[in-house]
Order: C-alpha cells, then sequence, then structure tokens
C-alpha cells in the first residue's frame, strides 16, 4: 500500500510538473494566503495580550499542526473532498474493477498540489513558534500524519453521505469547512454545546487542540485518547463508505483518468 | 436607454434562475452560523477581559461582523467561468455579441449578489435577534448599509474580473483568489475592524481600496448616517476609477487572444 502511495504521488507531481510555473505559483499562493491569516491574531494579539492560555506563539504552535495535518492528507489523500461527486455521478465504476481496496484507491489517486505550500507553511510556523525543536518536530510529524489521516476520515464519512440522500456535496462540503473553522480557533473559548460537539461529532478537539497541548506539556494519556480517536473515526469512516457502497447504482459512465 | 435595457434583461433572467435555486443557499446560511457562533465565543472569550476595545462593545463587534460576514458570503463566483472561456477560446463567441463582455458579466454578478445579499442579511439579523433578544442598530444603517454593500460588491466585481483576466498569463489561477479573499479577511476588515489595527497598519488599510468592498459597509452598517456622505462618496470614487482602469487593461488583454478557427 505505502508503495503504491509513493507511485501515486511521483505520478500526480510529475503530471503537476509539466505546468512547472503554475505548481510554484500554487504553492507560494498557500503559503502567502497562510501567513495572511496570521496578520489576524497578530493585531489581535497586540490589542488584547492573551485569550485564555492562548498567545501568538500557542497560535502559530495550533497553525503549525492544522495546516501540517491539513497538507499531507491533501497531498496523500486528495481526492477525499471529491469523494460525494464521484458517488452520486457515478463515477466509482473504474475504481471497482482495480485490485486494491477502492476506498484507498480513490482517496490516493489525486494530489491537490496547492497543499504542498499548507505543508512547508506549517513547517515554517512551527520554527517561529518557540516550541522548535527536535523532540517537538518528531511529535509535529507523528501528529500531522494522525491529524491526516483523521481529516481524511472525517471526510470520507460526511461524503459517503451521498450514498445515502443523493447529492450530498453542500452539506459534506459544509461540515468540512465547520471543522477547519472550529479547529483554527483556541479550544479555551469553546464553551456549553461548541465544547460537547469539538469532543465528540467534530473531531476538531483531536485534530488540532490536543496535538497542541502533547506538544506543549506531553502527556501519554492525551496520547493514548489521540490514538484512541483515530482509530474510532477510521472504522466508522470504512463502515460509512463500505455500507454504502452497497447501495451504489452505477451510472454506466465511461470516464478516463490521466 | 436601450443600451441599459439589455443589461437590465441580463439582470433579470439571472436573477429569476437564483430564485429557482433557494435550495442551494440552505448550506451558506448554515455556514454562517456556524461561523457566528465560532466568532462570538472568540469575542465573548476577549471581551470579558476588556469591556470596550477602540470604541467596540462586545455588541457592537458582533453586529459589525455580522454585516460584514454577510457581504463576504454574497459574492457570486464567476472567476472560473471566465478564464475557461479564456482557455477554451468561447471568448470569442462572447465578444461577438452586440453587448459588452464586461457589463455582460456584471450585469449576471450583481443580479446574484444582491439576491444572497438581501437573503444573509435577514438570516444574520435574524439569529442575531434571537441571541441577543432585539435589534440594537440604528434603523437606517439597514437601508445605507445595503446600498453601500452593493457598491462593494462592484467594486470587488472589478477585483475578480482582473484575476479572471490573469487566465491569459497563467493556467492556474486560483491561487490569486485565495490571496486576494485572505486581503478581504485581514486588511479588507472582516475579521477585525481597521480602528483595531496597529497605527502603520491602519495607514496602509485606509489607503487602500479593499476596505470598501465589506469594512465600509459594514461600518455604515452600524453607525447610521453618521459620516455616511463621506464614507459613500469615497467608495463611488474608488469604483470609477478602478473601472476606468479595468476597462483599459480589458481592452489592452484583447490583443492577447489568439482563436484558431475551426
Amino acid at each position: 500500500m505505502i508503495k503504491l502511495i509513493i507511485k501515486y504521488f511521483k505520478f500526480n507531481l510529475s503530471a503537476h510538473m509539466e505546468y512547472r510555473v503554475n505548481f510554484l505559483i500554487q504553492s507560494i499562493g498557500m503559503i502567502i494566503n497562510d501567513f495572511f491569516l496570521l496578520f489576524f491574531w497578530w493585531v489581535l494579539f497586540k490589542q488584547i495580550g492573551t485569550i485564555r492560555e492562548y498567545g501568538l506563539n500557542e497560535i502559530l504552535l495550533l497553525y503549525s499542526v492544522i495546516t501540517v495535518s491539513f497538507g499531507l492528507s491533501m497531498i496523500f489523500f486528495g481526492n477525499q473532498m471529491k469523494l460525494s461527486s464521484i458517488i452520486y455521478n457515478g463515477e466509482l465504476d473504474s475504481y471497482l474493477f482495480l485490485p486494491k481496496p477502492v476506498l484507498f484507491h480513490i482517496l490516493i489517486s489525486r494530489i491537490d498540489i496547492a497543499a504542498i505550500g499548507d505543508f512547508a507553511f506549517g513547517i515554517c510556523v512551527f520554527f517561529l513558534s518557540g516550541y522548535g525543536g527536535i523532540k517537538n518536530f518528531i511529535l509535529l510529524i507523528l501528529f500531522g500524519m494522525l491529524g491526516a489521516i483523521l481529516f481524511a476520515s472525517f471526510n470520507v464519512i460526511v461524503h459517503s453521505l451521498s450514498f445515502y440522500i443523493g447529492n450530498s456535496n453542500s452539506l459534506s462540503s459544509l461540515l468540512s469547512d465547520t471543522l477547519m473553522t472550529f479547529s483554527t480557533y483556541p479550544h479555551t473559548v469553546y464553551t456549553g454545546i461548541s465544547k460537547i460537539l469539538l469532543l465528540t461529532v467534530l473531531p476538531a478537539m483531536y485534530f488540532s487542540f490536543i496535538p497542541v497541548q502533547i506538544i506543549k506539556e506531553f502527556s501519554i494519556i492525551k496520547l493514548i485518547q489521540l490514538l484512541a480517536a483515530n482509530i474510532i473515526f477510521v472504522s466508522i469512516a470504512f463502515f460509512s463508505f463500505y455500507y454504502g457502497l452497497k447501495k451504489y447504482e452505477s451510472g454506466n459512465l465511461i470516464t478516463k483518468k490521466m | 436607454m436601450k443600451k441599459v435595457k439589455k443589461y437590465f434583461k441580463i439582470f433579470k433572467i439571472n436573477f429569476s434562475n437564483e430564485l429557482m435555486y433557494v435550495i442551494n443557499y440552505v448550506s451558506t446560511f448554515l455556514f454562517f452560523g456556524v461561523v457566528l457562533i465560532v466568532f462570538s465565543q472568540l469575542w465573548r472569550a476577549i471581551y470579558s477581559e476588556n469591556p470596550v476595545i477602540e470604541g467596540f462593545t462586545y455588541e457592537k463587534m458582533i453586529w459589525y461582523f455580522m454585516y460584514a460576514e454577510t457581504v463576504m458570503l454574497s459574492r457570486f463566483p464567476f472567476v472560473r467561468e471566465i478564464a475557461d472561456e479564456i482557455k477554451s477560446g468561447d471568448i470569442a463567441y462572447r465578444l461577438n455579441k452586440p453587448y459588452s463582455y464586461i457589463l455582460y458579466y456584471y450585469s449576471k454578478f450583481i443580479s446574484s449578489s444582491i439576491l444572497k445579499l438581501f437573503l444573509n442579511t435577514l438570516v444574520g439579523i435574524t439569529i442575531l435577534t434571537i441571541a441577543f433578544k432585539g435589534y440594537p442598530m440604528p434603523l437606517i444603517g439597514l437601508i445605507l448599509g445595503f446600498t453601500s454593500a452593493i457598491i462593494g460588491l462592484s467594486i470587488h466585481f472589478v477585483f475578480h474580473f482582473f484575476i479572471a483576466l490573469s487566465a491569459m498569463w497563467f493556467e492556474d489561477n486560483t491561487a490569486f483568489l485565495f490571496v486576494y479573499s485572505k486581503i478581504l479577511l485581514t486588511i479588507g476588515g472582516l475579521f477585525i475592524p481597521i480602528e483595531m489595527f496597529p497605527e502603520t497598519v491602519k495607514i496602509i488599510a485606509n489607503a487602500l481600496p479593499f476596505k470598501h468592498i465589506i469594512y465600509t459597509p459594514a461600518t455604515i452598517y452600524i453607525n447610521g448616517a453618521e459620516n455616511f456622505l463621506k464614507l459613500f462618496s469615497a467608495q463611488i470614487f474608488t469604483l470609477l476609477i478602478l473601472s476606468v482602469v479595468v476597462a483599459f487593461a480589458f481592452e489592452k488583454s484583447k490583443k492577447r487572444f489568439n482563436v484558431n478557427g475551426g
């Protein structure tokens, strides 16, 4: 499986390299795009100092964890955001005949080139955060990989809704955006129902907040929580996709993958 | 008069088309609700230690943000459509038609955007009126803010048209769209009003035209008639200048079209 991921990655990357200038503009554009987001926090912290345990350094660390996870997820599982339209348009047929597991094959067969910029941004910001260091860097990469799997699992779950309710594209994208929106603000500001949501159906706690807490102060219990959340979300993703696949109706669509 | 009529016709057709798909707006409304929840919790945490920041109370800040986000979510996307026309060469068919290419897209853009603006304003006001148990903003701000938002969206149209034209030089202009949208979020005053910026950044943001897209309508909305004429005339002036520049740029870039018949 790892071999296949690497093969796809190389193949997709070389396809994008055909338009080298475009590749550079997309990646650099995404880095600039992400830096702009930090502007908001910089202005805010200049005005008010800190927000419930979060200062600029903590926000940089939070953004680092999010963008490394998101970047890795979209680089290696680049089709996750298109899953609902693939299902709804009846384009799964071409994957059903392939020897490797269907879901895995769909996810890895596309690369989101701009995500390379997100990943690079995350690494840069990590070393600016004041939490840089070899041990923390290893943790960042580990959490980046776990976050990438968690994010992809969440997207598989919400995009698999297309099996059950028809075209779920806008609803699935809304849920995915909601996870991202909640993840990018300090978890300490959330109270009441939002807090419960972040610990359950919207895995923002495990996607960004707990990894930040572990990097700040290592805790084996939190690490176990994180691994458990990953296992649960991956299992739900498999179940919702493969159970839904039984309901899939082919569109008899002839597609070409280039 | 006849010339204006044809663009109004395009406006009308597109407006009725959009009305057919009101269901498509539901996910935007839900996302709007999510963003309002997140920001109200963030600002509540901030205001728990500072009752007033640069003249903004918690309540005023949330209403400002609501209207700023309303304008942001009302933008009708058209860049990809123009970019595809340029890349495929289909633009040749449009240029032959007896109307201005820019005004054709403007009519399409503004009709959808006005409908979105109206519905988003309704949803935003309803959510906050329930949350705050009342409507504390000046009523005149509703009309003036709406008028200013239409001009703001028109300025946004000009910037997006520039980005769409970049398809003549670049294979994919998505990165430009992302960066531009982040400019609106930040120095454009969506996330945070320009009054709160550090002095140097405030000078830069005030000198740039981006503030007239979101910040000016949201400020007029919360302040009502106060400073309306000054802010609104600055918006109109910016729109006029940018319109001349985009028309000139479009005429120049037409020379790059290279369409092979067949």
